[in-house]
């Protein structure tokens, strides 16, 4: 990896974390668990690699910047893991699998819809 | 909310978006749960967490690394399969986070 691909996925990865440092403090704790911060970051994060996956780019920089350094810095996959973990030491089942559904079901649901959106309107 | 506090939450994040992209996305994701369990059992200072946790685990471990990992399967048409490996990954992470947390309080 030379010092260009560091810089490119660098930058993607400031961007990514900023929005998120955003996100978290900007509706604060006015989120429900049901509703919290990292459910909006993930299913967002989804959309976005649709939309990317769409365009089928074979920019080795262009995947790099925003793969690896936007989408990976912007999606957290441990805050869900703990999202989850933190309903089961709470006992509350429902919400725990409402949760988990809600994240799986939105996350394929707007990640299908970018997709599709972004290859209606390609071409 | 102090510079030197950001800067640092900045270079923990660089640091674990360099070591990710050498790594499988699976291995990622069991050690960002594993270190994430790991941390919310210790008593440390709550700037310092936010570090680890909000910097390091979360720029570490990826969701959209895993729906691409899913979209692959979608695309080949195994949807149980992509059923099963989603429930099984989850419930994975889940054990192994409860391992670091057990792991941490074993050890104060």
């Amino acid at each position: 990896m030379d010092i260009f691909e560091i810089i490119y996925i660098l930058s993607g990865s400031t961007i990514g974390l900023i929005l998120r440092w955003l996100i978290k403090y900007s509706f604060g704790k006015k989120l429900e668990y049901l509703f919290d911060h990292s459910l909006i970051v993930n299913v967002l994060s989804s959309l976005f690699l649709g939309i990317f996956i769409a365009f089928s780019v074979n920019n080795q920089n262009l995947i790099l910047f925003f793969y690896v350094g936007f989408l990976g810095c912007f999606s957290t996959f441990s805050s869900f893991i703990y999202q989850l973990f933190n309903l089961i030491q709470k006992r509350k089942y429902l919400s725990l699998f409402l949760y988990y559904t809600e994240v799986l079901v939105l996350s394929l649901l707007l990640f299908n819809l970018g997709y599709f959106i972004t290859l209606t309107f390609k071409n | 909310m102090n510079k030197f506090y950001f800067l640092l939450l900045i270079l923990v994040a660089y640091f674990a978006t360099i070591i990710r992209f050498y790594l499988n996305i699976f291995f990622v994701s069991f050690i960002g749960s594993f270190l994430y369990g790991f941390v919310i059992s210790r008593k440390i200072k709550n700037a310092n967490k936010e570090i680890l946790l909000f910097g390091f685990c979360s720029c570490f471990t990826s969701f959209s690394g895993v729906v691409n990992f899913l979209y692959q399967l979608i695309l080949k048409g195994y949807y149980l399969k992509l059923f099963l490996y989603f429930n099984l990954f989850i419930i994975l992470n889940l054990i192994i986070m409860y391992f670091g947390f057990l792991l941490s309080r074993k050890m104060t």
